[in-house]
Parts: C-alpha cells; structure tokens; sequence
C-alpha cells in the first residue's frame, strides 16, 4: 500500500500540469472566445476548446510517467506500485475534471450559452443525455487519453527512443491504411451510420475494454523497465 | 562472524558489445562501512544497480537478506541507493522529495533531516533543478542520511560539493553511524578522504574483483619498502610487487604480503626501511596494472 501511496502523492504534486496549466489554457481559450464572438456579433459560435483537457491529460500522463519512473525507481518503490499509483492517480483526476466539466456544461445551458456567445461545455451529441451519462462520458474520455500517453511513456521507458518510434509509425500507417481501405471500399457511410445510431455514453464504453488492454501492456512494459 | 545482509554470486552484465560486470562474487556484511572503489566505467554503479534491482543482470544472482530484491517490497524499502545521476521531477522542491522520502523509507528521521538541511545550508522550497551542482549532490547526501535505511549505499555522493561540506559529511556519517549502526557502502573516487572511514573494501576493475579485503588488514599487509637498488631487488624477488619507484640509487617497492606483519618483518631483518602506503596510491597503483592475483 505504502508503495502505491507514494506514486499517488508525487503525482499528486505534479497538480499544476495534470490541473491548473490545463485550465488556465482553457479558460484563457474560452475567455478569447467570447470576446471574439461579442466583438463579432453574430451568432452564437461552436468551438473546439473543450479539446484542450483532452490533449493535456495525454501530453501530462506521457510526461510525468517518463520523468517520475525513474525518480521513483530510485527511490526504493517498486515497478507494480508505480504502476497502480499512477492509474489510481489517472483515475482521480479524471473524476475531478469531469465532474467540473458537467457543471460547467450545466451552467453554460442555464446562462444560454453565456449569453449567446459561445457554445463551449455543452456540445451537441457529446452531452446529449443525464448529467450522469455527460460524466461517464468525460471520465472514459479523460482516463482514455491519459492512458494513450501513459501507455506510450511505459512502452518508451521498456523500449527507449528508435523503437518506440518504429511502434508509433507502424500504428500511424495501420491506421492510414484501414482508412484508405474504408474509402475504397465505401465503408464510410455505414461508419458513420453506426456511430449516428449510437449514443455518446454506448460509444464511450466501447473505451472500457481499451483502457483495460493498454493497462495491462503499460504494466508489463513497466515491470520490465529499467532506470 | 556477522551476518551476511548481500550476497553476489557469479554477477554479470552484458551488454551489445561489453561486459560491464563479469562474474562478481562478494558478500556484504551487517553493519559495516564498505568501500567499492574502481575508476571510472568500472562497473561499480551496474553492480549496486543490480543489487537494487534497478537494472537486470544477465546471469548470476543477487540476494538481499536472503531474498531476490526484485520487485520485493519488503527488501527494496530496506536499502536507501543515493546515485549521483539521480533524477528528479521538474516541478519537485527540495521539500517535496523530503517528504517522498519519508514516505518511502521506514526508519525515516525527519528531525535529523531538517536539521541536516540547515547544515547543508539547502533551501527548502527552492526547485530540484534549480539547485547547485553542490546542492543537488547534498539533497541526495541527506535523503542517505536521514532514511537510516538498513543498507545505505552512496554512489559518488559529492560532485561539486566543496571541502567542506564534504567533511560535514564524514562526520555526520560517522556520528550517525556509530549512534545508528548499519549496513554503509560508499563509492568513490576520493579514497584519501574517506579511507578513515571504510571497514572493507572491494575494488573493482573491468567488471572483475581486484581486491576484497579488510582496510586494516591490507594497510599492515602492503608496505613501501626502500633501500639501495641491489638490495631492494633481491628482497622482492619472488614477491608480490604492485609497484616500482627509482630515485637514483634508491628504490621503493610498493609491496604485498601475505601475511599482516611478514613484509615489515622481512623488510626490517634485511635492513630496508619501510613506509606506509596510502590506501590512494594502493588503488591507483592496482588498478593502473590492472593486475589480478589471488589476493
């Protein structure tokens, strides 16, 4: 427990890139925003900004894996109590981020979309349904793209730098040839139907099983890691 | 006979086209101040990597209170590795990896740490990275220090740190040792400064074992003998010569026994004089030869 604990805490320290660089970003971005859209004039605008936590639960979860793995190591802790520290972590910081997303979407419907200014927090399809389903929708979402970056920084800490690049590139083109193949073969349409016919909560579960696999492979990839 | 806390056998690292650590065997005993020294690329960093299963060998075993260290939180808690590479996170103060510290090491003192902070004249709230050479070297000193872990093992501890905040060092080392006895390996490059303080030493070269030995024991063993040329090179015929010095007629032999007294005895009947030898110029000369004997 004592092992996991500590993980838990230095990651806890990292707060200021795991919460507030990221928010401070998105509310500089959303504050833009609205002056934009007021200074137009016309209608409400739809942005992108919400993107910004997704991109830095990545980037932080990738980074922090890298510089606190060793750290740790040398530091009397044990690869398995690192790993289970950091997800535990992963896990806690995406509830946080996501309950304040919900709330932040509930009061951008109260105030009409601040005014008639931006649409920021509350997005069509992605917040459709309860407040519940808005908050398992951002939990999968934040826990996903952390575990991406985690899963790259404990595949980068097993392999080191050419071949975590050769991984990279070869999923890249695994997945720009599945899209070629989707586009010869006209599978765009019913992809896309799918995807209409389903909820945003139905299609963030499908995630459950992926962050599941990336888990297992980060531990793996850790216990066999060296400083 | 004191107990054994680490066991090496038949240790090896390869690597691609080296061998850094090439079948090491040693024991560490409970409660003692160990000395492994070696130059540069000896192997002495991969072999205490080893030992905390930071790093995997690839064949021989290792064993830490009597259980593979790997993965093994009850013995990996129990030793307290200070590298000189350490490192820290950006955003971590000097406080910060004070209280991961305590955290970790069960026998953490935290009284004796803030007080070694004040010693070492450390800001607390200064970032890791924004510290001196020197400081980020006392960080590592007082984590060492103040963990009172089991086994402590001090990888060059002190790059840039200056004369003396290496004494204060020493002798804080010494006094907490001597009031909370445990299990001390130190590695270094400055052996004159730290000979007083080493029980034992290993002194390895090119991943093989040159020398394990007590300091007392090869301090009385090896001794510089000096006289005329002839008579100097008839009394170390059929000995063993570690090195040779000429200064006109006079020669100085730096020579091991096999026994404590057997050289300074010998060297006195042949009417040679004698003269200590450092424990500094002892390892230069070694591991300058390269020389393995059965010593």
């Amino acid at each position: 427990m004592n092992g996991m604990n500590s993980v838990f805490k230095m990651q806890l320290r990292q707060k200021l890139t795991w919460f507030y660089l990221p928010w401070a970003i998105m509310g500089l971005s959303f504050l833009v925003n609205i002056l934009v859209s007021v200074l137009v004039g016309g209608d409400t605008i739809y942005t992108g900004g919400l993107a910004t936590i997704f991109v830095f639960m990545f980037v932080t979860a990738l980074t922090t894996t890298i510089q606190l793995f060793s750290f740790a190591m040398g530091f009397s802790i044990r690869r398995t109590d690192f790993f289970s520290g950091t997800f535990l972590f992963i896990l806690f910081i995406s509830i946080i981020t996501s309950a304040l997303l919900v709330l932040l979407s509930y009061i951008e419907v109260w105030t009409g979309s601040w005014g008639n200014t931006v649409h920021f927090f509350h997005l069509l399809y992605l917040s459709d349904g309860s407040w519940l389903a808005q908050f398992v929708v951002n939990l999968i979402l934040l826990v996903t793209f952390s575990m991406l970056g985690y899963g790259i920084g404990a595949f980068f800490l097993r392999f080191r730098g050419i071949r975590t690049f050769v991984m990279l590139a070869a999923v890249m083109i695994f997945l720009s040839g599945m899209s070629l193949v989707a586009t010869r073969y006209e599978w765009w349409g019913p992809i896309i139907k799918w995807f209409a016919g389903h909820t945003a909560l139905g299609l963030s579960l499908w995630f459950i099983p992926v962050v599941l696999i990336i888990a297992l492979c980060s531990r793996q990839c850790l216990r066999k890691s060296t400083v | 006979m004191s107990q054994t806390v680490i066991e090496v056998r038949n240790l090896t690292k390869e690597y691609k086209d080296t061998t850094a650590v090439d079948h090491v065997s040693f024991r560490i005993e409970e409660n003692k101040i160990y000395g492994l020294l070696g130059r540069n690329g000896a192997g002495k960093t991969t072999i205490m990597q080893m030992i905390t299963a930071q790093l995997f060998s690839t064949s021989g075993e290792v064993r830490v209170f009597g259980e593979h260290p790997y993965e093994n939180k009850k013995v990996i808690q129990q030793i307290c590795f200070i590298k000189e590479g350490q490192k820290y996170p950006d955003l971590f103060t000097v406080k910060d990896v004070m209280v991961t510290a305590s955290s970790v090491y069960p026998n953490w003192d935290a009284e004796y740490a803030k007080a070694l902070i004040e010693v070492f004249r450390l800001p607390m709230k200064r970032l890791i990275k924004r510290l001196s050479r020197g400081m980020l070297s006392s960080v590592g000193i007082i984590v060492g220090l103040a963990s009172r872990a089991p086994i402590t093992i001090f990888d060059e501890p002190y790059l840039g740190l200056d004369a003396v905040a290496r004494e204060l060092f020493y002798d804080h080392l010494i006094e907490d040792y001597t009031e909370n006895p445990r299990t001390i390996i130190l590695s270094t490059h400055l052996i004159d400064e730290v000979s007083r303080l080493l029980e034992h030493l290993i002194v390895i070269d090119s991943g093989k074992i040159l020398l394990d030995t007590d300091t007392d024991e090869l301090r009385g063993r090896t001794h510089n003998v000096i006289g005329h040329q002839s008579a100097v090179e008839s009394f170390i015929k059929g000995r063993d010569v570690i090195h040779l010095e000429s200064l006109g007629s006079t020669l100085s032999a730096t020579v091991m026994g096999r026994t404590e007294t057997e050289v300074k005895q010998a060297a006195e009947q042949a009417g040679l004089e004698t003269a200590p030898v450092s424990l500094q110029q002892l390892i230069v000369h070694l591991t300058k030869n390269g020389k393995v004997a059965s010593r």
